[in-house]
């Protein structure tokens, strides 16, 4: 230290024909005159502290509350210490300090509003060179910025209840024996007890039927299967239900939904192009295939983030890795390494949030600012990730490359040869038609036709000029020809899964800020450093086609000794069947997220899991064979007074529909819902024209499908980024970007008008009307049976004829026919609370 | 642990960070507003409260509304009010300069000298090229900021960032930002319209109108000159008005009979005052945009007597009148779909700019003067610019085409309280850069919601464990240099 001083010092000398001191530390090592003082003083005030009273004091000085980047450039210690940047000078190579690379604009730009004058940078380059001095009365005393305000990972932080391992608790000793039908209710009881409520009386057969169904596939039940479940007296005949539902190939296109929403599932990239990914519906298939399954959650969760280093990947667990490729993907970033930093923190933020229920990805640019998280743990999370091969570079062919397997099937060599000529032939008729147009191409258009989705719309505004519509024609059917055998080879399936880039991963770096170009300190494969997590046992799989470590990871995560990972889980099924979880905050156990409202219960539930193997459907027999399930959701004053928000479950809450059970429902109570195709490529439903129009070329990426697949199960409906289904997206169907562990209830006109007004309910209310018509002679039966399909009950003699009044007054007054008035009874019946509201 | 949950209470970060929140709840997200909105609707009796009604402003707001004048593609700078004389001369000169487009890095161009005269206009003298003659009269009331800066020139990343913020996909647009802070001061309006161009929507479509991780509540809704106004507005065309009246009241006695017997529960209460809501929302937004109204002068001024500004006009003569009618945020879209039907100017330069400066500048200027005379211009902040500006240089060997530059280019401000007749900013002598008080697209973001009367820094909503700012984590100070 002191000989560097000394030679800063020497320096000095240099520039102002003496040598001086510098500061107190200065002052005690190196000898010096007056004279030199005033130099510095004069050097300091007159030419370094105007630029950095300018330019820098506002964000690095003036607000002790809130210096940028925690940098302070108040003192010679201050700058040795730095920011989150690091120190800010260099005092072993001044002419390398952060300060001097910032203010050149290299990596950095500061002062970001402009870059001060060639001459401002050499005087600041001159003071930084001699060591950055200030005189003694104008530096301020340095005190590092305490980072007491985050939480730090230690024994105590550590103590936090959702990083304790999971300990069976015992069901409490309950007074009202005869209410328990399992232990649940023990634990839901207790609480009731202990507050002086009583719980809801049972809901009626009705009721409860018509909650099964929803909750368990999504659907209403027929009146017939009302009927029947009413008028069974078995007392097994509620658990039959529940298994016969839990049976049902449906149950899985129910429970599918809820976890794509978890993973932000959607079929295309965003930004401007917004492509297909190819093949994406097999992983939409797969997750329901699995439900249905009842595969293990730990290995759901397996094979998903790592199914393809498993020791012998199957098929579906090549698949399951589509996960990450689910994300909205930049084909043309400004900055490609901060695209793959910011891919990489969107799948750790998704993994995290999901399973672990907690917000890693806060730790991007510092450490967690509420939860024990240091950006070091982000960054060896991330590290876990890293040899990802990128989705794709630019093309659809690089996506190809990157994220398409072909997994090999049955298919003689003959069969092979005769589809690749076959692709040979069409790829040769494409290029011969499009060799034709592409001298006439202007240099914008060369660029466009670079990307596959532009081609046709290049060549048929050559129509009439270079191409004949007849050449056109053979083009576009080319086209398509070729694209369904490109996706459908014989004897092989392409799936869209991980690739990385071998097994050799790269060194992993902290970087400093987020920002990706900035590395700081290496770091390597570790877990939770909160959680005194194991040391990851990485094996390079034997084709060393990767690194092995997101099998470690996932190990880990789906290991029954992971605190949160089944926790977090069934949380959630509690929150799907409940309305909320049991900790409100369901993708959130952290520091911030809302403490658990019967944390007895969610550890029994937890260790149910865990012990019946991890299998969801026991979970699910286990909630909703509970009499808190069973519950009704009539109103009590003293409860509500006592707990308005229900947060000791004395009722069942009443919940809406989601976006894809209003339109499954209105599908299904008019007899038209097309339940018999499942899985395979998305179909399309008419996009309303004005919807359409909001695009850049109205209709690209939205395809045609059958009448009858129009009517499909809303599962199956292409999830396009940039254009939301009306009825879905106005309903509050999940953000396709980010993860969506609960979803909105929002109330607002435009739901309204849709439900009204649009070609789609008007169009289904026609269908209802119709469907009820010819079983029924009179009006009084229709209307009967219409609302015995949408409520699932017995219409009243007081509603019908207040049905039938509206129809005759529709009639007499407004001249609609009276196949027309009892249609817009049918759009009234859509439109009923107790059509979209669960009991 | 942190004892205010980001400045929220516990009990409203709760509603927010997923305890089954309805848009009931999030209808006092602001201050205090939260538990008194709860108690009121919890009943199941008393009145919905619109999750758009009307809150109250961090402080007093200069501006009430907001018109967004987007010219989507990205207009050339020095060709219309960044004045270079320099260049003049200087055409096919190659140089050193650095450029980032479409076309990627280059250090070396060939100059393309601004294609248009300039001018002086107004008191302030402000130099404007032949594109903006009518433009050009209104300098005086305009705060042009020279020194923009975007992330990215590449059209996908910097519409959203200009529309939302930030370069990635998913984040609430600024049109919900203002909604979800504020409100609509006419319920029976949608308080975030997005009006579009006649040749198609910009790149990505809805998305630069979305609400991101916000509810749905807050998207933008698109508003039609011609045909019908909103989606799903109209009637059925066999239901006459008097029909779909006794259909509401009938559906509105089943409704009322099922919650009923279901108290303690608003959300029932709030869908059937939704109902009500949208049948006068069926008439109000209609005459909103019913542009017979207004006079033949007026309609004259704004250009919908010709046929190249008629479309144009009209988007700006409707804005003006949802303005005052309480819409918060009106953005309306010169130039859709690619290429030339946009600013996207990468072939002919002069083909295209004659064609969107002439399509836009009359009824841009009607506007200024228009809510100017009416005293209007005072409360509602006019805002032009595309997403970034071009470069100095010609795009390929031949022609005049000049690639995307996110290095340097012009937005302008009016109303709202920003001063008029200020220029802030400069780029270097050929535009290739922003030398000069260099500004952010934050900064005008920050601006944009100071003047609402919103605090940038303190606006922000609790998602992802994060609590999200429209203009990111670091403070972003209102550009004070051009307010009033």
């Amino acid at each position: 230290m002191k000989q560097k001083l000394l030679c800063a010092g020497l320096f000095l000398a240099g520039l102002f024909g003496s040598v001086f001191q510098t500061s107190q530390v200065f002052a005690e090592t190196v000898l010096s005159n007056d004279q030199d003082l005033v130099a510095l003083h004069q050097f300091y005030l007159e030419e370094v502290k105007p630029i950095l009273a300018e330019h820098c004091y506002e964000c690095h000085a003036d607000d002790p509350d809130d210096i940028a980047g925690n940098l302070l450039l108040t003192s010679h210690a201050a700058l040795v210490h730095g920011g989150d940047s690091g120190a800010a000078i260099d005092v072993d190579d001044p002419a390398k300090s952060v300060l001097l690379q910032a203010v050149n604009y290299d990596v950095y730009e500061m002062p970001p509003d402009g870059k001060l004058s060639d001459s401002q940078i050499q005087t600041l380059t001159r003071w930084v060179e001699i060591g950055a001095p200030f005189p003694p009365s104008e530096e301020m005393e340095f005190v590092p910025p305490s980072h007491s305000s985050v939480p730090q990972v230690n024994d105590e932080t550590k103590k936090w209840w959702s990083f304790q391992k999971v300990v069976r608790p015992q069901p409490p000793v309950v007074e009202m024996k005869e209410w328990p039908r399992n232990p649940i209710d023990h634990f839901i009881l207790r609480g009731l007890e202990s507050t002086g409520l009583t719980p809801a009386p049972p809901a009626s057969r009705r009721q409860l039927i018509r909650r099964a169904y929803y909750d368990l596939v999504g659907l209403p039940p027929t009146p017939e299967q009302v009927a029947a479940f009413v008028s069974d007296d078995s007392p097994q005949a509620y658990a039959n239900l529940i298994d016969e539902l839990l049976a049902s190939p449906h149950y899985g296109e129910k429970w599918g939904r809820h976890w794509l929403d978890l993973v932000r599932y959607a079929e295309t990239n965003s930004f401007e192009r917004d492509a297909a990914k190819p093949f994406v519906w097999r992983y939409r298939d797969y997750v329901i295939r699995a439900l249905n399954d009842d595969k293990p959650y730990d290995q759901f969760l397996t094979e998903q983030l790592a199914g393809d280093e498993l020791p012998t990947p199957t098929a579906d667990a090549l698949i399951a890795t589509g996960y990450y490729r689910l994300g909205a993907w930049d084909d043309e970033p400004a900055d490609r390494l901060q695209a793959k930093f910011d891919e990489l923190d969107d799948i750790v933020g998704t993994t995290s949030k999901t399973v672990l229920g907690l917000t890693v990805d806060c730790a991007r640019c510092h450490d967690h600012k509420i939860d024990p998280i240091p950006q070091s743990d982000y960054y060896s999370m991330v590290s876990f990730f890293e040899n990802i091969r990128r989705y794709g570079d630019r093309s659809g062919e690089s996506v190809e490359a990157a994220s398409i397997r072909k997994i090999p099937g049955e298919a003689t060599p003959e069969e092979r040869e005769q589809h690749e000529a076959k692709v040979r032939r069409l790829r040769k008729k494409i290029e011969r038609i499009e060799a034709i147009a592409k001298p006439d191409f202007e240099p914008v258009e060369h660029e466009e036709y670079q990307y596959e989705m532009n081609r046709e719309r290049l060549l048929r505004k050559r129509i009439g000029s270079v191409l004949t519509q007849h050449q056109f024609d053979i083009f576009h059917q080319a086209r398509r020809e070729l694209q369904r055998l490109v996706e459908m080879p014989p004897g092989t399936m392409p799936v869209l899964s991980v690739t990385e880039e071998g097994a050799d991963p790269p060194i992993s770096y902290m970087r400093i800020r987020g920002n990706a170009n900035v590395t700081g300190d290496e770091v390597t494969p570790s877990f939770l450093s909160v959680l005194s997590p194991p040391e990851p046992q990485i094996t390079i799989p034997e084709d060393r086609s990767s690194t092995g470590r997101r099998l470690a990871l996932a190990r880990w995560l789906s290991s029954d000794e992971n605190p949160l990972t089944a926790r977090v889980m069934v949380n959630r099924l509690w929150q799907y069947h409940f309305g909320r979880g049991i900790v409100r905050t369901s993708s959130d156990f952290g520091f911030q997220g809302a403490a658990p409202t019967h944390p007895e219960l969610l550890d029994w539930l937890a260790s149910e899991f865990v012990g019946h193997r991890w299998s969801i459907k026991a979970m699910h027999r286990a909630i909703m064979l509970s009499q808190a399930y069973q519950m009704s959701s009539a109103f009590n004053q003293d409860a509500y007074d006592a707990d308005p928000e229900n947060d000791l479950f004395w009722r069942f809450d009443v919940r809406r529909l989601t976006a894809e059970e209003i339109r499954d429902s209105i599908l299904a109570v008019n007899g038209s819902l097309n339940l018999e195709q499942m899985f395979g490529p998305s179909i399309f439903p008419i996009q309303p024209k004005e919807v359409l129009a909001g695009q850049s070329v109205p209709g690209q990426g939205w395809g045609n499908s059958s009448e009858s697949e129009r009517r499909r199960r809303s599962i199956y409906i292409h999830v396009k980024r940039s254009l939301p289904v009306p009825i879905l997206s106005t309903n509050d169907s999940a953000d396709t970007d980010n993860t969506c562990p609960v979803r909105f209830i929002t109330t607002q006109p435009t739901q309204a008008l849709g439900m009204m007004n649009s070609d789609f309910t008007n169009g289904q209310a026609r269908a209802l009307a119709r469907s009820v018509t010819s079983e029924h002679p009179e009006l009084r039966g229709r209307v009967a049976e219409v609302i015995a399909r949408v409520t699932q009950r017995t219409a009243t003699e007081f509603e019908i004829d207040r049905a039938v009044s509206m129809c005759e007054l529709l009639l007499t007054e407004e001249a609609m026919t009276a196949e027309e008035s009892f249609e817009a009874f049918c759009l009234l019946a859509l439109n009923l609370n107790e059509f979209v509201y669960v009991d | 642990m942190n004892p205010n949950f980001c400045n929220r209470t516990r009990r409203e970060f709760l509603w927010q960070a997923g305890g089954g929140f309805t848009g009931l709840a999030l209808s006092g997200l602001l201050e205090n507003s939260f538990l008194s909105a709860q108690d009121r609707t919890a009943d199941g009796q008393s009145e919905w409260t619109n999750p758009l009604a009307a809150k109250i402003p961090h402080f007093a707001p200069a501006a009430k509304s907001v018109i967004f004048l987007f010219m989507y593609g990205g207009p050339s700078h020095i060709d219309t009010f960044d004045y270079k004389p320099n260049m003049y001369g200087m055409d096919n000169k190659s140089i050193d300069v650095k450029t980032f487009g479409r076309g990627g890095h280059k250090s070396k161009g060939r100059i393309v000298e601004p294609r248009w005269k300039f001018k002086q206009y107004g008191e302030c003298g402000k130099w404007v090229s032949d594109l903006f003659p009518n433009v050009g009269t209104c300098v005086d009331d305009i705060a042009f900021l020279h020194s923009m800066t975007a992330d990215s020139p590449i059209h996908g990343s910097a519409m959203l960032q200009m529309n939302a913020g930030k370069i990635q996909s998913g984040n609430p647009c600024l049109g919900s930002w203002i909604n979800y802070g504020l409100g609509s001061e006419n319920e029976n309006l949608p308080g975030f319209v997005v009006m579009l161009d006649g040749s198609g929507g910009p790149i990505s479509g809805p998305k630069n109108w979305s609400s991101g991780y916000m509810p749905a509540t807050y998207q933008g809704v698109v508003i039609r000159s011609e045909g019908t106004a909103i989606l799903d507005l109209k009637r059925p065309a066999s239901m006459t008005d008097g029909a779909q009246r006794k259909i509401l009241d009938t559906l509105r006695t089943f409704n009322e009979d099922h919650a009923r017997v279901h108290p303690g529960n608003s959300q029932l209460a709030a869908r059937i005052a939704s109902y009500e809501l949208a049948y006068k929302m069926q008439s109000t937004a209609p005459e909103a945009v019913d542009l017979s109204q207004e006079t033949a002068a007026t309609q004259k001024m704004y250009g919908i007597d010709k046929k190249q500004t008629s479309y144009f006009g009209k988007q700006c003569l409707m804005a003006r009148r949802l303005v005052e009618r309480g819409v918060r945020f009106v953005q309306i879209y010169s130039g859709g779909a690619h290429n030339d039907d946009n600013w996207d100017a990468h072939g002919d330069l002069v083909q295209n700019h004659t064609l969107h400066a002439g399509q836009t500048d009359q009824p841009v200027a009607a506007l200024l003067k228009d809510l100017k005379q009416s005293g209007m211009l005072d409360e509602t902040l006019v805002v032009w610019g595309g997403e970034f500006g071009r470069q100095p240089t010609a795009e390929y060997a031949e022609g005049t085409g000049r690639d995307h530059n996110a290095y340097g280019f012009t937005m302008w401000m009016a109303g709202g309280g920003i001063k008029g007749g200020v220029s802030y900013g400069k780029t270097d002598e050929i535009g290739a850069k922003a030398v000069e008080d260099r500004l952010h697209v934050r900064r005008v973001h920050a601006t944009i919601l100071n003047q609402m009367g919103l605090d940038p820094n303190r606006l922000s909503y609790f998602y992802g464990g994060l609590d999200q700012r429209l203009v990111g984590v670091e403070d972003t100070r209102p550009i004070n240099e051009i307010i009033a």
